[in-house]
């Protein structure tokens, strides 16, 4: 099996000063990034597109940071498992620093079609870490730091997805988990979920490098 | 995608609305990106990111907090108290100082939230501060501002919303015309307790909206994200 695979992530094609212009004036969104590498590191697919689908829980991480909701109120949310959560302001809320092979959080891939709505709480049908069949090697979640040009701000969130799996996976959708917390406990919620019209193949042997650059263009 | 409509509605002291404004909002700033980027990717106090604040000083934010502050930590705050009462935004740590040294974790709670100026200097994704705020106050020029609020979070597919509101009264004895608007939210900092309001929105008004003394501008945010 052709398991020499990176998972150390890198920003590819894209210098930190090189940003995609997508989005327009009054957006606040993601472009989202797919590049598949072979195991020398040669680019055989890229695609770069405009994230379309905050879902309902970003929204609700958001209110509840800037409302500053309390523990003695909570405000609940769906997290990952279809649970309701009653969580509260935090230090955690949004973390998405996945260590290698954490499926908690952070960027996740899947093979699931069905197109996004606003209710959605999780990948339809998430793709697990491993070298199994039909796995995929999540590796650890990197950032490039805020940086900015005339019209746009960004930071961007990486994650490598490598194929030791023996077989080509297709990825259909990506979505972006995050942390909550409550009392000792932490959850996890998905921000975004996008579909990918066609999926992008990722061959054995080959890693999917995955950026979602979180941009405001003013 | 989320979009952001902002409204501006003056009233009369009777609260009639006697003018009403809509636009997009088209201007969050590099700020929010910044304080998203710590939220995201847990910026810890050892290795804290730089943000200009409102007054142009480089501040050290950071997302750390820990179990005995029960994580709790006032970054993203845009909810504030009316005027000059204290908006307390929590740094996420629990050391006994913590306590001693609230004036560090404290803003003025004007200066968070919701804030209207006079500047017409076009917006870039840099900038920092309004071009030129209006203080709270009844001096001339001047505009009191009340509590900025968070309410009603919806959500209809494909949509969702809230709306970040505020009340601006003029009682300076003149009239004042509002160029600009924008929001300002907080970031922290775990190891000494500081928290300072950035700037994370600006938008211009144009024409601007003149407030006549004892009159009311109502100015309101509404994210929305749709799918």
């Amino acid at each position: 099996m052709d398991t020499q695979v990176k998972l150390k992530p890198e920003l590819k094609v894209f210098k930190d000063e090189e940003i995609p212009h997508l989005l327009i004036p009054g957006e606040m969104g993601a472009v989202l990034e797919l590049i598949v590498t072979d195991k020398d590191g040669k680019v055989t697919e890229k695609r770069i597109l405009k994230s379309e689908s905050f879902v309902r829980q970003f929204l609700e991480l958001l209110w509840i940071q800037t409302v500053q909701v309390p523990e003695v109120v909570t405000y609940s949310v769906r997290d990952t498992g279809n649970t309701l959560r009653a969580i509260w302001l935090s230090g955690v809320i949004f973390a998405c620093n996945a260590a290698i092979g954490a499926v908690t959080h952070g960027i996740r891939v899947g093979t699931g079609l069905t197109a996004p709505i606003i209710s959605n709480y999780a990948l339809e049908t998430p793709i697990a870490h491993g070298v199994a069949a039909g796995q995929l090697q999540y590796s650890a979640v990197t950032f490039g730091a805020p940086a900015s040009d005339a019209t746009t701000s960004q930071f961007t969130i990486t994650r490598n997805f490598a194929n030791g799996s023996g077989g080509s996976i297709t990825v259909n959708e990506i979505g972006l988990y995050v942390e909550g917390y409550r009392d000792g406990a932490t959850y996890y919620f998905m921000t975004i979920r996008d579909v990918i019209s066609g999926g992008i193949a990722v061959p054995n042997g080959q890693t999917l490098t995955v950026n979602y650059r979180e941009q405001a263009v003013v | 995608m989320l979009t952001v409509k902002l409204i501006l509605e003056r009233l009369d002291k009777d609260h009639r609305v006697l003018e009403r404004r809509e636009q997009p909002s088209k201007s969050f700033v590099r700020n929010f990106i910044s304080l998203l980027y710590c939220a995201h990717a847990q910026i810890q106090s050892g290795a804290p990111y730089t943000i200009t604040d409102i007054d142009g000083s480089a501040r050290t934010v950071d997302s750390q907090s820990i179990s005995g502050a029960r994580y709790s930590k006032g970054n993203l705050m845009i909810g504030a108290p009316p005027g000059i009462s204290a908006a307390r935004c929590l740094p996420g740590s629990d050391a006994a100082s913590v306590v001693t040294l609230m004036n560090r974790w404290e803003i003025e709670g004007s200066k968070m939230g919701i804030q209207v100026g006079t500047g017409v200097t076009a917006v870039t994704p840099t900038d920092t501060a309004l071009a030129t705020r209006i203080l709270h106050g009844r001096a001339a020029g001047q505009l009191e501002y009340g509590g900025c609020e968070l309410v009603g979070i919806a959500f209809v597919n494909p949509n969702g919303e809230f709306t970040i509101r505020r009340y601006f009264t003029n009682l300076s004895g003149g009239s004042i015309t509002v160029n600009e608007a924008g929001i300002h939210s907080a970031g922290t900092d775990y190891n000494d307790y500081y928290a300072w309001a950035f700037l994370i929105a600006r938008d211009i008004v144009s024409p601007g909206v003149a407030v006549a003394n004892t009159e009311l501008l109502r100015v309101s945010y509404v994210p929305q994200i749709t799918v």
